[in-house]
């Protein structure tokens, strides 16, 4: 690493031409006790208010008072009204706390260089979670300042035993990463695994939590994600206490926790919050979703079009009446309605809000009216494409509503070509490659498959027993009793 | 490498299986009933297909005429049942579909012939489902029963296998009601199988027009009517709706009884509704004579009670059960002795000797017909009342 100059001017220098004499980068050249001393800091990234009222201020007030200093850089760090002063000493380091926000003071003939953080709050501010939402429980959610999301999360567990590793990666971006757990209840093991893996990245820059989980979760080609991703303090604090990992990146608002399981992303927070009897309906009612969002358009197609006997006389009599004079088959028909959602999903995620309530008059119109007016698709293939839709909503994590995408459009393909046989075979190959999956050493299908009598009270029910008394035992290693005795 | 070998195997479990029969719903024509009548040579086959536009709920398509009948039936004639359905499909616009046919309707004088004629092609053919109404049309022609429009339920087939449902839960009028039931009854030693029977009333022509559901009471009509007694595969006779019933107790295949019955001498008449009737066959040997005994248990509520008798009094009661039961054990040896004259043995008491008495059975097999009728049946009725419902009172008490 490159020592910094004894001479202050070389030193500036420096700094002019490796930022190309960036508009932004302000140096401020003063004396003090006759010794030449800089004040060099990124305007866009510091807070200016910090900077005049403490730094310049307490600079003034020695020059004025004439105070006789020996050595200035001592009386700096040791005199200067602010709660982070850092010592720099290399060109890396003081271009990563410069362009972090941080203001530095280099004094002519001293090898070291004062920095004292003076970073302007450059985030959205703590707000209600907008993705995860939830009827009772707490309203605030991750933002994209690292310091204020850890804050959150030590604001819920004041616990020593909460440990916090930080690595900075990305080549370019210099991007903090924290790995958040409990002493004492996480594996160390899976903790210095992750930790060493997110050490080894190699890349310019870390934009979102994503980047980070991808690269080290080795699981590419999986339809499913291994990795829950949250935007709830409240809810990645409930799975620290059970022993899983959280990783928080700076500069982005989700939280990933590891390891996951399918189970996973059909529990909410909320499920802790509410009296279980209800809870366990809702439950209910999400598994019932998420079959109907892979089987129904499948059986529909199949009942349709093979497997003719499977249904009552009356409904076929019905499905008959409305495919009369629809002029494509329903395969066709079902793959061109999923199409037609999909375009409608991402255009109303991606719209400005004002043209979105346009966006889903037409919509509805063109789904719900037109076409069945027009005999271009049949009223029950709107049903059908309409429930599916609704029900692959359930999960509140957009990969796995992603995932079951893929796999309802295999179940759909299969179907078309052998009826209820294709549903069956579709299912075989969802089976096998689903339990192929292993999130960090736990398989994809537990608590069910291999099957853990002691976990199933937070399988498909959650149990009074876990919500208060005991932790999961697959995550966590120690300390599995929650009450003491 | 991985991917194409995962490939070939997906395609293989896909294409190397028997099932490869796509059909579009539009394309298929839903036979919702069958009708087989003799001919001369061959059978004579009518089918009644759904007319899909005109049932169905919801917006009907453009195009549909209210002139339309929400039915249609098409007719051949052939050696065998396949190919007479085989050669409707020259004149209708649609394939025909057999996996919903609900009914079998099957005409007297073909019944009379025998009806393992044809019963092969229903029990072999993968498409149709086993679990289908038979009925015998004792007044006309099969075909023409199919075609009567019926008000209320718009299908004919939906319409008189609905009748025969209900029919079933209320009478108890047939125990052998779908095909598989039958085929069972024609397989089992000792035992003769019962179609349902229905009639036709009215003009059959007038019936098949759509004038015949645009009135409150429609001229030609289709009713329950009791059921036939087959003697191996032939229809050898009828029983009629009260006959039925005891037939149905026998069998246990009757849950509830509307029983009437005089309580005075003076022509009055009460009713009762017995709920949970069990109905008991027992076989007995008694010195190489073959006996059998009917026990009859259920327990009675008072519907109706037209008799200057006071319902507060438990003796009377009492008396009420006893005449009840008389009256029940006189119904029974009234059938009883219908059947025995029809000679076939519905009830299944040779059944319960080669059950229960099988080397006796054994000795006896052969003269078996002359045996049933001369067989001595003892009948028993133990019907207790438990409720006289909503009043103590009787209306002519006052």
């Amino acid at each position: 690493m490159e020592k910094i100059d004894i001479n202050a001017k070389k030193v500036i220098d420096k700094i002019k031409k490796q930022t190309y004499n960036s508009p932004d980068i302000i140096v401020k050249e003063l004396k003090l006790n006759d010794t030449e001393i800089a004040i060099v800091f990124c305007e866009s990234m510091a807070n200016s208010i910090t900077i005049n009222d403490f730094i310049l201020e307490f600079l003034q007030e020695t020059k004025m008072n004439e105070v006789k200093i020996s050595n200035i850089y001592q009386f700096l760090e040791s005199n200067m009204p602010t709660h982070k002063v850092i010592k720099v000493n290399n060109y890396k380091d003081l271009y990563y706390t410069l362009l972090s926000g941080f203001t530095l003071i280099i004094i002519n003939g001293s090898s070291d260089v004062i920095s004292i953080e003076t970073k302007a709050a450059l985030d959205s501010g703590i707000a209600d979670a907008k993705n995860e939402k939830v009827m009772k429980g707490p309203k605030d959610s991750f933002t994209e300042n690292y310091q204020t999301n850890i804050g959150l999360i030590r604001k819920r567990i004041k616990s020593e035993s909460l440990r916090l590793e930080e690595h900075v990666i990305g080549s370019k971006s210099n991007t903090k990463v924290g790995i958040v757990y409990m002493d004492g209840i996480a594996s160390k093991k899976l903790v210095d695994q992750i930790s060493k893996k997110i050490k080894n990245i190699d890349i310019d820059a870390v934009f979102d939590s994503n980047y980070v989980i991808e690269t080290i979760s080795g699981n590419k080609k999986k339809t499913f994600p291994i990795y829950l991703s949250t935007e709830r303090p409240d809810f990645v604090s409930i799975n620290l206490l059970d022993g899983r990992i959280a990783i928080i990146v700076e500069n982005t608002p989700y939280v990933i926790i590891v390891p996951a399981v399918f189970n996973d992303f059909f529990l909410s927070s909320e499920d802790f919050y509410q009296k279980n009897l209800n809870v366990n309906f809702t439950r209910i009612v999400r598994l019932i979703a998420l079959l109907i969002t892979i089987l129904l358009p499948a059986i529909y197609i199949s009942v349709s079009t093979y497997n003719h006997e499977a249904i009552p006389t009356n409904l076929l009599i019905n499905f008959a009446t409305q495919r009369q004079g629809v002029p494509l088959p329903t395969v066709v028909e079902i793959l061109m309605m999923m199409v037609v959602f999909e375009i409608l999903k991402e255009t109303d995620t991606r719209a400005p809000s004002a043209i979105g309530s346009s966006l889903s008059i037409v919509g509805t119109l063109v789904l719900g009216q037109a076409a069945v007016a027009a005999g271009i698709v049949s009223p029950i293939t709107i049903i059908v494409v309409a429930t599916t839709s609704i029900s692959g909503l359930i999960s509140y994590s957009i990969d796995v509503v992603n995932g079951i995408r893929w796999w309802r459009i295999i179940f759909i393909v299969l179907s078309s070509f052998a009826g209820l046989y294709g549903v069956l075979v579709a299912g075989l190959i969802f089976v096998i490659n689903i339990s192929s999956i292993k999130s960090f050493g736990i398989p994809y299908l537990t608590p069910f498959a291999p099957f853990f009598l002691k976990e199933q009270n937070n399988g498909v029910f959650l149990s009074n027993k876990r919500k208060f008394n005991v932790r999961s035992r697959l995550t966590a290693k120690k300390d599995i009793e929650r009450q003491a005795k | 490498m991985k991917y194409i070998k995962f490939f070939i195997l997906t395609l293989s479990i896909l294409l190397l299986t028997g099932c490869w029969n796509y059909r579009e719903l539009e394309d298929l024509l839903i036979v919702s009933a069958l009708g087989i009548d003799s001919n001369e040579d061959g059978f004579d086959i009518s089918v009644e297909v759904i007319n899909d536009k005109m049932v169905g709920g919801g917006e009907q398509s453009s195009g549909s005429s209210s002139e339309e009948t929400p039915i249609v039936v098409y007719s051949s004639k052939a050696k065998t049942i396949r190919e007479a359905i085989d050669k409707i499909i020259l004149e209708s616009p649609k394939r025909l579909y057999l996996g919903h046919m609900n009914l079998l309707v099957i005409s007297e004088d073909i019944a009379k012939k025998g009806i393992n004629e044809f019963l092969d092609y229903f029990m072999r053919d993968t498409e149709i489902r086993k679990t289908f109404f038979t009925t015998v049309v004792k007044n006309a022609k099969a075909s023409d029963v199919l075609k009567i429009l019926q008000p209320i339920e718009n299908i004919t087939a939906v319409s008189i296998q609905s009748s025969l449902e209900i029919a079933n839960v209320y009478y108890g009028e047939f125990s052998n009601q779908t095909l598989e039931e039958i085929v069972r009854c024609l397989f089992t030693t000792g035992r003769n199988p019962t179609i349902a029977a229905t009639e036709v009333t009215g003009d059959v022509k007038k019936g098949s027009k759509n004038d015949n559901v645009s009135t409150t009471s429609p001229k030609t009509s289709i009713k329950v009517k009791g059921t036939t007694v087959f003697k191996g595969d032939k229809l050898v006779g009828y029983l009629n709706e009260k006959e039925a019933i005891y037939y149905a107790v026998v069998r246990d295949k009757i849950d509830t009884i509307s029983l009437s019955f005089p309580c005075d001498k003076k022509d009055n008449y009460a009713n009762i509704i017995i709920d949970g009737v069990k109905g008991k066959l027992k076989a007995t040997v008694d010195k190489d004579e073959p006996k059998i005994a009917i026990d009859i248990a259920g327990n009675a509520a008072i519907t109706e009670f037209n008799c200057k008798i006071d319902l507060k009094k438990p003796s009377n009661i009492k008396k009420i059960e006893e005449m009840a039961n008389k009256e029940i054990v006189k119904q029974m040896k009234k059938t009883v002795k219908k059947v025995k004259e029809l000679n076939s043995d519905i009830f299944g008491f040779e059944e319960q000797f080669y059950r229960n008495h099988y080397k006796y059975w054994k000795k006896k097999k052969d003269k078996w017909d002359e045996l049933f009728k001369d067989i001595e049946v003892k009948v028993k009725s133990d019907i207790k009342i438990e409720r006289i419902s909503s009043s103590v009172e009787t209306a002519k008490s006052r």
